[in-house]
């Protein structure tokens, strides 16, 4: 009777020592155990009595979650893929890692544009929102698998942060996996402008010359207007064009020689632009909006008014046009020798 | 290829209201050329050139400065391959619309004309001004192009949105397919973040993602979830849909042909 009183005390005493060790010491603990299911027809029971508590204990290098807490939670995915794969502004793709969780569990997508200092979220439409809902907790294949998702609604030139967490079933949350980042690129137009016989890129001033005009002929110009076009906007870009006056204009004799949408050959006078040729490295298509896409000897005016001349209406690479101008004078148009007009070229991306 | 002289950003997004007396947004040219150039900066109103559409990219008018934005300073030389800001200011006015406005600077360079044709490059940036306080975030579903019976999910569904408030919009949203609460199927909408403005109907071609198999014969709901991004309320919309697997189509089928045969035998037997 003796030694059975003494035992309880002693293994009491050992295990209120042990926490205070020198080198260890062991965080939140509990007496006894079990972690096994026991079951009838109409309970089960998954317990523990006596545990390593369920405080996370974290190092510099390890963590370890103790405790039938965290033997209960799903898996702490690895980090989530995140990539910008197409210089997007608005948008990034993120696939998730299932971290050997079920097909069932579920995960939500924290992101961040300051390292987490603020936390935002994925919302179940992939737009970024302020609150998680139950919702917004997908399997695997709702955050679209192994081909993954786009996060929509992105801010340009801003790097976000992603992190993602599981969970199957009630208090099974597991914590954060780490942190993966992508940014969003700058929403950029590249515009060019080439004035030149051939096919080749030219510096400023973008000066042209028509040449002598024959009366009642068609001139058209030997140096060509080239245009550059290059942008990541989802619609696209449009290249407008608009002149200085109503057509070229002679102060010294003056008169005009008017802008002209229609066929040359058939009016007595007149000036305007043609398309040569158009095409692109990949994207796009480029194409040439009338009137400046005519044949033969159908021009588009140059007048005070922007005109569209080129468009793209998706993202494109490579874009690039050329165009004559043409012009005819009458019999009856006086002569000079500075009939001229100036043409503005503008690009504008489309949102 | 190497624009002549490029704009950064080409876009911004402001509000301005009451409280804020005005904002500046600083907008940065750079030179690619070997030349020092004179870059002069234009302002112009972006509309719309029809009642149900964008803004169009380029101002009909041009000029130094609107009622609502100044740019400072209108002219500036910037060195070869050197880079220089102007800023744009923009403070309340009477002069802007309820909502939604829509602003470009164009920077362009210019010399004296030196024959008889003279090319300018130009680079507009846009800015999308909300005047806070009278905005409104509104969208309405135009039109789900769902058919009542289908074999298996459809690949894509086509939305048509309209925008109905009174400023741009994001138009976020999804379709889900759902047994109870439970979704089968789903996709999402405006998977490229395009803006809708005012007055403005887009239709949305949208993928649709099976999650999980219907039974052979189910009548889904198909749930329409409308959300205009900004502080708008969402919208819900519901139809129906029977989805037939085509394992199940197959064995109607199957089944059928049997029913027939059988029938053309009795009918021949009894003849």
């Amino acid at each position: 009777m003796k030694h059975k009183n003494v035992f309880p005390v002693l293994f009491s005493l050992m295990l209120f020592v042990m926490p205070a060790s020198t080198n260890y010491e062991m965080h939140d603990y509990g007496i006894g155990g079990g972690d096994t299911v026991g079951s009838s027809t109409n309970y089960g029971l998954n317990a523990m009595v006596g545990e390593v508590g369920g405080a996370l204990s974290d190092g510099t290098n390890y963590s370890l979650g103790p405790g039938v807490i965290f033997t209960r939670q799903a898996n702490v995915p690895a980090a989530p893929t995140f990539t910008n794969p197409s210089n997007f502004y608005n948008k990034l793709r993120i696939v998730l890692d299932t971290g050997n969780n079920p097909s069932d569990a579920r995960f939500a997508v924290a992101i961040s544009s300051d390292n987490f200092v603020t936390t935002q979220y994925v919302k179940s439409d992939f737009t970024v929102g302020s609150t998680l809902d139950i919702t917004d907790y997908q399997t695997y294949s709702g955050w679209g698998g192994g081909a993954g998702v786009f996060v929509i609604g992105l801010q340009p030139n801003i790097t976000y942060s992603v992190k993602v967490r599981a969970m199957h079933g009630n208090f099974t949350e597991s914590g954060y996996s780490t942190a993966a980042t992508a940014s969003t690129a700058a929403v950029s137009v590249t515009f060019d402008i080439d004035v030149s016989a051939v096919d080749t890129e030219t510096s400023p001033p973008y000066t042209l010359n028509i040449g002598t005009l024959t009366p009642a002929t068609i001139t058209t110009a030997g140096q060509k207007i080239w245009v550059d076009l290059e942008t990541n906007a989802v619609d696209g870009a449009v290249v407008y064009v608009r002149g200085s006056g109503t057509g070229l204009t002679s102060i010294g004799a003056g008169h005009t020689i008017p802008g002209l949408t229609g066929d040359l050959g058939s009016a007595s006078e007149g000036y305007g632009m043609q398309l040569n040729t158009v095409g692109q490295a990949s994207g796009g298509p480029l194409t040439a909006i009338t009137p400046y896409n005519g044949t033969l000897q159908n021009i588009g005016t140059l007048d005070t008014t922007f005109r569209p001349m080129l468009e793209s209406t998706t993202a494109i690479s490579g874009g690039r046009g050329s165009f004559f101008l043409k012009a005819k004078s009458a019999t009856t148009t006086p002569a000079a020798a500075d009939y001229s007009q100036l043409l503005t070229v503008i690009a504008a991306a489309r949102f | 290829m190497t624009s002549s002289i490029t704009v950064s950003p080409l876009f911004q997004e402001l509000t301005l209201d009451d409280a804020s007396a005005s904002v500046v947004r600083e907008v940065t040219i750079t030179n690619n050329t070997q030349l020092p150039l004179e870059v002069q900066t234009q302002l112009g109103k972006l509309t719309s050139d029809s009642l149900e559409g964008p803004p169009v990219g380029v101002p009909a008018e041009l000029v130094d400065q609107l009622p609502f934005v100044k740019v400072l300073p209108t002219k500036i030389q910037v060195a070869p391959n050197a880079s220089a800001s102007v800023q744009v200011t923009f403070t309340q006015s009477a002069e802007l619309n309820p909502g939604g406005n829509y602003v470009a600077a164009v920077f362009s360079f210019s010399e004296q004309p030196s024959a008889p044709a003279q090319v300018i490059p130009a680079v507009s940036s846009v800015f999308f001004v909300t005047k806070k306080g009278s905005e409104r975030y509104q969208l309405t579903l135009e039109k789900l192009d769902t058919p009542s019976v289908r074999v298996g999910y459809p690949k894509e569904l086509s939305v048509s949105v309209q925008n109905t408030g009174n400023t741009h919009i994001i138009p976020s949203g999804k379709i889900s397919f759902l047994r109870g609460d439970k979704q089968l199927a789903r996709g999402i909408i405006n998977q490229d973040s395009r803006y809708l403005f005012q007055g403005q109907a887009l239709s949305f071609t949208t993928e649709v993602m099976k999650l999980e198999r219907s039974w052979p014969i189910e009548r889904l709901e198909v749930r329409v979830e409308l959300n205009p991004y900004q502080e708008g309320v969402a919208k819900v919309e519901s139809s129906h849909m029977v989805i037939i697997q085509p394992t199940a189509l197959f064995l109607m089928v199957v089944g059928l042909i049997a029913v027939l045969f059988i029938g053309a035998r009795r009918i021949r037997h009894e003849a």
